[in-house]
């Protein structure tokens, strides 16, 4: 029964005295929130500053796609050996219209942004049809606009309702779904710099929708669950190739090259050098703040671990009393510290649980970074230890108090 | 009539830094079963610290507290903690009970503690309430009642683990006349129902006159 004794009144006491409980909690998700975040925003910094310096990237201003295709032979033949690779990295919209697909008889689907083929890509994903980004007619997602490809083009490529078609879908840097696409002649090292994080998936065709002005199109049906695991990222419609050589010289002599053809304009190349040295530069100004950072998570953790052992010394001398008269009719001790220490273990378990749990919600939120799970663990593992720390050091406080309880003395008073 | 528990040349003193204090010195007294003992004396005398070691809460520097036999001062703890579970009960100058349970609670946890089901242990605690005329606040949390109800709750409570000998030092010293009366009442009448042994430190003259026997310090 003083297990149960002892959780209630454990919980009555915080219940009754929620002050430091509170801030507790309060503290705890700050912390949380802060020692999620800003590692794993480091980690992103540092990760960006990582570009290998032998490669360039090459950023075109209005180029469509064919356009783009004839720029990288031309640049692919002129300036071999340096390859040049199509980032695949266009990209579009891919939504469908509500109120078309009712009209097809099709239950709605929330749809997000996708990633089409390219050549380079239907070498590693075979596929009966591949669509240009061309052919594209974006919306915007959030508003329930349709995706719609051109019927006339859809028609020529032979595409309809209930056909299969490979979609790349986009997946935040990092995350677990993210894949890398592999770039020829790269090791898988080097090729995990230029992680590509696109996972190619087969998609249905499964209504012709007719909309307004629109011309007739094909909307494209996510699977659920990939829709969820998409976030909101926002599109953007990069249009960019990456340059890949044998040694960083010949990347350069390349680019200076590019640069200086009067045929090329409306080409911007940033060597990677440029970009590395950018990033390595703001990764050093972010990482000024890493003292700051641990000093803020020792003192605050040092804090909450001193509320937690006061507050549970305190509880404890408010029980004292109840520990006293349950001795006195012949609980055993041993028992006793075991159910005070038990639920003092529970009561600050779930008070830091319900902080971490919140933390880690409001992180996301706070800053919508991907959090690498080494972090989360180590955050997580942190709060667990600072508990059971403060649990131990009360139960030794408790132990000393209990063989030093003399139960004669607390109760036969002197008397008169 | 047997012995239940009997000082043998028990001598006990206190250390206070330096100095020790004695307090009982080859003190011999036997106490039958479903003895009423009554013990009286001036204040400072040793009276509590003779119920400490009938309790075994406290070990004499020399001699023995015998019962049933056996040494009290050499249990074991977890004889010690079933000697008090099962074997005395402790009645008080103030009550100690546990404030923020409830009324039924309080009589049902020695019950508890020594592994008696939670429905037996009601039961027995409604039984004991009823004897204590108590009944109607089972559910009360003791903080609402008066000293003399305090202390009724305090006796159901001895009672529920059929001790053979209970102890109480100065009951009714918190309590006025009347519900000295009716406490010291219920108490009398509960022990000569169950046969169980008495140790009562009282300076009342009323209650030492209806003890079986009187020791004076
Ligand atoms: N823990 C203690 N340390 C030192 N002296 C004590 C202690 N407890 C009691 N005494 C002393 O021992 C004597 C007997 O105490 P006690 O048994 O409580 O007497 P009574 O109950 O008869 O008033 C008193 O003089 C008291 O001052
Ligand atoms: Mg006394």
């Amino acid at each position: 029964m003083s297990p149960l004794f002892f959780l209630r009144e454990n919980l009555k006491l915080v219940f009754k005295h929620s002050a430091i409980p509170i801030f507790l909690v309060l503290a705890t998700i700050v912390l949380v929130v802060y020692s999620l975040s800003f590692p794993s925003y480091l980690a992103m910094k540092q990760a960006s500053a990582q570009m290998p310096p032998w490669s360039a990237t090459v950023d075109f201003e209005s180029k469509n796609r064919s356009e783009l295709n004839a720029l990288r032979e031309d640049l692919s033949t002129e300036f071999a050996p340096v390859e040049i690779v199509n980032s695949c990295r266009t990209e579009a919209l891919v939504s469908a219209d509500k109120r078309s697909l009712n009209e097809a008889n099709e239950a709605p689907q929330v749809l997000t942004e996708a990633l089409l083929l390219e050549d380079f890509d239907k070498k590693h994903f075979p596929a009966d049809v591949y669509i240009p980004a061309d052919y594209v007619i974006s919306g915007n997602p959030y508003d329930g606009e349709g995706l719609l490809l051109e019927a006339a083009l859809a028609q020529d490529l032979g595409v309809k309702a209930g056909d299969s078609i490979y979609v790349g879908l986009k997946y935040p840097h990092g995350s677990d779904e993210a894949q890398n696409v592999l770039i020829p002649g790269m090791s898988p090292d080097e090729a995990d710099s230029y992680a590509i994080d696109v996972v190619y998936r087969e998609i249905k065709v499964s209504a012709l929708v007719k909309q307004g002005s629109f011309v007739d199109g094909i909307a494209l049906l996510q699977p659920k669950e990939s829709v969820a695991a998409l976030e909101d990222e926002i599109c953007t419609s990069v249009t960019e190739l990456f340059l890949f050589g044998p040694s960083q010289d010949k990347i350069m002599n390349t680019w200076r090259r590019i640069q200086h053809s009067s045929n090329m304009e409306g080409v911007y190349l940033t060597p990677a050098s440029e970009t590395y040295q950018y990033h390595q530069k703001e990764f050093m100004r972010e990482n000024g703040g890493v003292k700051t950072f641990v000093g803020v998570i020792i003192v605050g953790s040092a804090i909450a671990f001193l509320l937690l052992v006061l507050d549970g010394l305190w509880k404890q001398q408010k029980l004292m009393h109840a520990f006293a008269v349950l001795v006195a009719l012949g609980a055993p001790k041993k028992k006793l510290i075991v159910s005070q220490v038990v639920s003092a273990l529970f009561v600050y378990g779930v008070l830091i649980l319900i902080g971490c749990f919140a933390g880690s919600c409001l992180s996301r939120i706070a800053y919508p970074i991907w959090i690498p799970s080494e972090i989360k663990q180590m955050v997580f593992a942190a709060a667990g230890l600072i508990v059971l720390g403060a649990v131990l050091c009360q139960s030794i406080v408790l132990a000393l108090r209990v063989k030093r309880l003399d139960i004669a003395q607390s109760f036969f008073g002197e008397t008169e | 009539m047997g012995s239940l528990i009997s000082f043998e040349k028990v001598s006990f003193s206190y250390e206070q830094g330096s100095k020790r204090r004695k307090v009982i010195q080859d003190l011999s007294f036997e106490i039958q079963k479903g003895e009423f003992l009554a013990i009286t004396g001036p204040s400072g005398s040793g009276k509590s610290t003779i119920l400490s070691l009938l309790a075994g809460l406290k070990r004499p520097q020399s001699g023995k507290v015998v019962y049933e036999g056996k040494s009290v001062g050499d249990f074991s703890e977890n004889e010690l903690a079933h000697y008090l579970n099962c074997e005395v009960g402790m009645i008080y100058q103030f009550f100690n009970l546990i404030p923020h349970l409830s009324v039924l609670e309080n009589v049902m946890l020695p019950a508890l503690i020594g592994g008696v089901s939670k429905e037996d242990a009601r039961r027995k605690a409604l039984d004991l309430l009823a004897d204590v005329k108590l009944l109607e606040k089972t559910k009360s949390k003791i903080a609402k009642l008066s000293g003399g109800q305090q202390q009724r709750v305090a006796i159901a409570r001895v009672f529920i683990n059929n001790p053979k000998l209970i102890l109480a030092d100065e009951p009714t010293g918190n309590l006025d006349k009347t519900s000295t009366d009716r406490v010291m009442e219920m108490l009398c009448r509960m022990r000569e129902n169950n046969g169980t042994a008495l140790v009562v430190v009282t300076h009342d003259k009323d209650i030492s006159s209806r003890a079986d026997s009187l020791l004076s310090l």
